[in-house]
């Protein structure tokens, strides 16, 4: 017979070894898509890899990267957009507090913001491109009100703004649709409370609502964050190619350029690792930040 | 063969389900193999199956004998004048047994798409080529066509030197030379004889003076922009014609690292360029027009002289006689230069599944019937297949001529750091985004950045 304590023993094995096995298959797809590549690129960022050949060379790459004029703008570039987060998650809170509140034709509204999400970013690229031509609306605007316009995305002040712009332009109808979602969820009666208490709006939003959608504002905080940093690609690509000279270039951009446009693949490399390296960093300081917020 | 044995695939056991009344809500529990839903699966499978084998054993040969291969192109190809299609239709048809995909591909990056699925060997099985610099770095992808074309073919090809080792095409020999190919500007014969110009200019003072006549006239004088979709304009041809100032030992002293970019020679030719623009004589977006080519062919420029050969066809077609060609003319006195290479080739990736195929394709090209087909859009790369673009037979009377000093086009030899620095850089130069000693230099350092094994000399062979 075997005693009590073993047999409880051999079951929980058991079971752990079912959720291994159960697990196993994610685990593996996760190691081939992602945790293999990732260790093949911080291989290659210590090598001069032209795609065919790797020649192991230590820091080289990195070190490269700190006397790189190019690199160094890109790096500004990319906090630019980060710095920029927020013009993508404050108006479009503000947007879904007010459809929240049911105003008219609310309906007609959402499926307005929320249709360009539909987009892909490559088509946002040519349309914002079309949107800051020298003979596009922006500087027609301009030009009603006298003022000649500069060429947007080919001047070196402008570019990146433009760009920016377009970039917070298409997170809006995402963003605005994940607060309303947030907002729903949001207990009526606790904003009820408040209002019998005597709050104001402000304090209601302030005290109440961001609170209790402290997820909704964190998860959309990081999406934008990762998707200012890794994901518009195709958007710089269609609208500057991230120029005129260096002036839209992105790490994420320069990333290809190094590796395809000049065949350096394992410099591409190693920028591709400082890349994650600030995205990470990013995101982990606004999650601490958020959970001190919460805690406090 | 395997009839017998599909077929008693496909018999199905005799129906075993119980009928009994079940109580709702019950879960009915089937004896195995009795659950009618398995058994209605297992029947579908079955006779999948069975007709597989069957269709196998019938000896149906559609799919199997079919071979496809795909083979990429360059830039827009509008139906009723593109060449790689028609040339495929040809091939096709000489070929029933091989069918070809024809893909387009967009110019801008072009050759770092390709070079990215070149290395995880998931590229087409023929791809356009540029030689020079462009092609070295996919020597390890290509096949030598030498397996795929007889030698006295090659012997007649002009430019297949520049497509194979060492410029000579004993060797290997990696792309069959698609065109000859001309970098040119177009003028607008309309236009100019509206502002009262009877003959084109052919340095920078009789340019200036030109422009000045077109612009009050109302004229864009000369346009530029974004032609081939990318997000500002390339300017190969432009610093090819600008460089010509210097005479062509001096192109391969610079390509070698010999000679700076940043010479006075090369600061002079860019600062007239960009004096042109602040002078208002190029269009004010000329650094990413989306409509250049349209205003050209509008009539509201009167030059376009950032043009290649492979327009020729389209300008001729839209424009009629309107149209003419013109060297660009960045020089201080008359010029006599002339760009011209072997066009994009067919290059043969040795990664292909179907390279025998992908090699027929190649050699079709440079046949006596691909020669024919080419004759009809472009100027074929072997005598005796005249064309009827009056263009393109202009361009070769210009190459022919006595006095002509023939250039190669220079970014074909460039390397990829320095091409990068030329696309990125030239044209701020001309909007005056970056002076011309900032984009030159930019241009010294890329070639300074360059590993020791790729800082070698650069001829231009034959």
């Amino acid at each position: 017979m075997v005693p009590a304590g073993r047999w409880i023993g051999s079951r929980s094995f058991a079971m752990r070894l079912n959720g291994v096995l159960f697990t196993l298959p994610a685990l593996l797809l996760v190691g081939l898509v992602t945790v293999l590549p990732l260790c093949q690129a911080a291989y290659y960022s210590f090598t001069n890899w032209n795609g065919a050949q790797a020649t192991f060379t230590g820091w080289t790459n990195y070190l490269n990267m700190l006397y790189d004029p190019e690199l160094r703008r890109s790096l500004i570039n990319s906090l630019c957009f980060l710095a920029s987060v927020p013009f993508g998650l404050i108006p479009p809170f503000i947007v879904a507090y007010l459809l929240h509140k049911d105003i008219p034709g609310n309906k007609l509204f959402r499926a307005l913001i929320f249709a360009p999400t539909a987009l892909s970013w490559v088509v946002i690229g040519m349309v914002g491109r079309q949107f800051f031509a020298l003979r596009g609306p922006v500087s027609s605007l301009f030009g009603m009100f006298g003022v000649a316009p500069p060429n947007w995305l080919a001047d070196n002040n402008f570019a990146l703004a433009a760009v920016i712009l377009t970039f917070n332009a298409a997170i809006f109808g995402i963003n605005t649709i994940i607060f309303l979602t947030g907002l729903a969820t949001v207990d009526r009666s606790t904003i009820e409370a408040a209002w019998l208490d005597g709050a104001s709006e402000r304090q209601v939003i302030w005290y109440v609502i961001l609170p209790a959608m402290r997820r909704f504002v964190e998860f959309v905080l990081i999406i934008t964050i990762i998707t200012s940093a890794t994901g518009i690609f195709a958007m710089i690509y269609t609208m500057t190619g991230g120029g005129p000279g260096s002036a839209t270039l992105t790490l994420e951009f320069a990333v290809w350029r190094r590796a395809f446009a000049t065949g350096g693949f394992g410099a591409g490399a190693a920028i591709g690792i400082v890349l994650m390296m600030v995205t990470l960093i990013a995101v982990g300081l606004i999650r601490l930040l958020l959970r001190e917020r919460s805690e406090a | 063969m395997n009839v017998a044995r599909a077929n008693a695939a496909v018999r199905i056991p005799p129906a075993t389900a119980a009928s009994a009344t079940v109580p709702i809500g019950s879960t009915i529990s089937y004896p195995r193999n009795c659950n009618p839903k398995e058994k209605i699966m297992r029947m579908w499978v079955r006779s999948a199956f069975a007709a597989t084998m069957m269709l196998g054993a019938a000896g149906i040969p559609a799919l199997a004998d079919d071979i496809t291969i795909t083979v990429w192109g360059q830039g827009d190809c509008p139906p009723e004048n593109c060449l790689g299609a028609a040339m495929v239709e040809a091939f096709e048809k000489a070929n029933p047994g091989i069918k070809v995909n024809l893909v387009q591909q967009p110019v801008d990056g072009y050759f770092t798409n390709l070079l990215a699925q070149s290395v995880i060997k998931r590229g087409p099985d023929v791809a356009s080529m540029w030689a020079g610099g462009y092609m070295d770095q996919f020597k390890p992808y290509m096949a030598d066509l030498h397996k795929y074309v007889p030698d006295n073919i090659l012997d007649s090809v002009n430019g297949v030197d520049f497509f194979s080792e060492g410029y000579n095409h004993k060797n290997a020999v990696y792309a069959a030379p698609g065109t000859a190919q001309w970098y040119i500007g177009y003028y607008n014969k309309k236009v100019f004889k509206d502002a009262g110009i009877d003959a084109v200019p052919t340095s920078w003072d009789e340019l200036a003076a030109d422009s000045k006549l077109l612009k009050d006239k109302g004229y864009i004088p000369i346009v530029q922009g974004a032609v081939d979709g990318g997000a500002s304009f390339a300017a190969w041809e432009d610093w090819s014609y600008l460089a010509t100032a210097l005479p062509p030992g001096d192109w391969s002293k610079m390509l070698s690292g010999e000679m700076p970019y940043n010479n006075p020679t090369m600061v002079a030719q860019l600062t007239k360029w960009n004096q042109l623009f602040k002078d208002g004589y190029f269009n004010a977006d000329a650094y990413n027009s989306p409509t250049a080519l349209e205003d050209f062919i509008a009539g509201k420029a009167g030059m376009y002289l950032g043009g290649g050969s492979w327009q020729a066809g389209n300008l001729a077609k839209a424009m009629g006689d309107d149209v003419g060609i013109i060297v660009p003319p960045y020089s201080d006195t008359p010029t006599k230069a002339a760009v011209s290479f072997a066009g994009g080739g067919y290059a043969v990736m040795n990664y292909s599944k179907n390279v025998d195929a992908a090699g027929k394709f190649a050699a079709f090209t440079l046949s006596d019937e691909g020669q024919t087909v080419i004759a009809k859009f472009d100027a074929p790369t072997r005598a005796g297949f005249p064309n009827s673009n009056p263009l393109l037979n202009d361009m070769a009377t210009l190459s022919g001529k006595a006095d002509t000093v023939n250039y190669p086009m220079f970014d074909n030899f460039t390397q990829a750091p320095v091409t990068d620095a030329l696309a990125r850089n030239v044209p701020q130069a001309l909007v005056g985004q970056m002076s011309p000693a900032d984009v030159l230099s930019s241009m010294d350092a890329a070639y300074a950045s360059l590993p020791a094994d790729q800082k070698k000399p650069i001829s231009f062979g034959n």
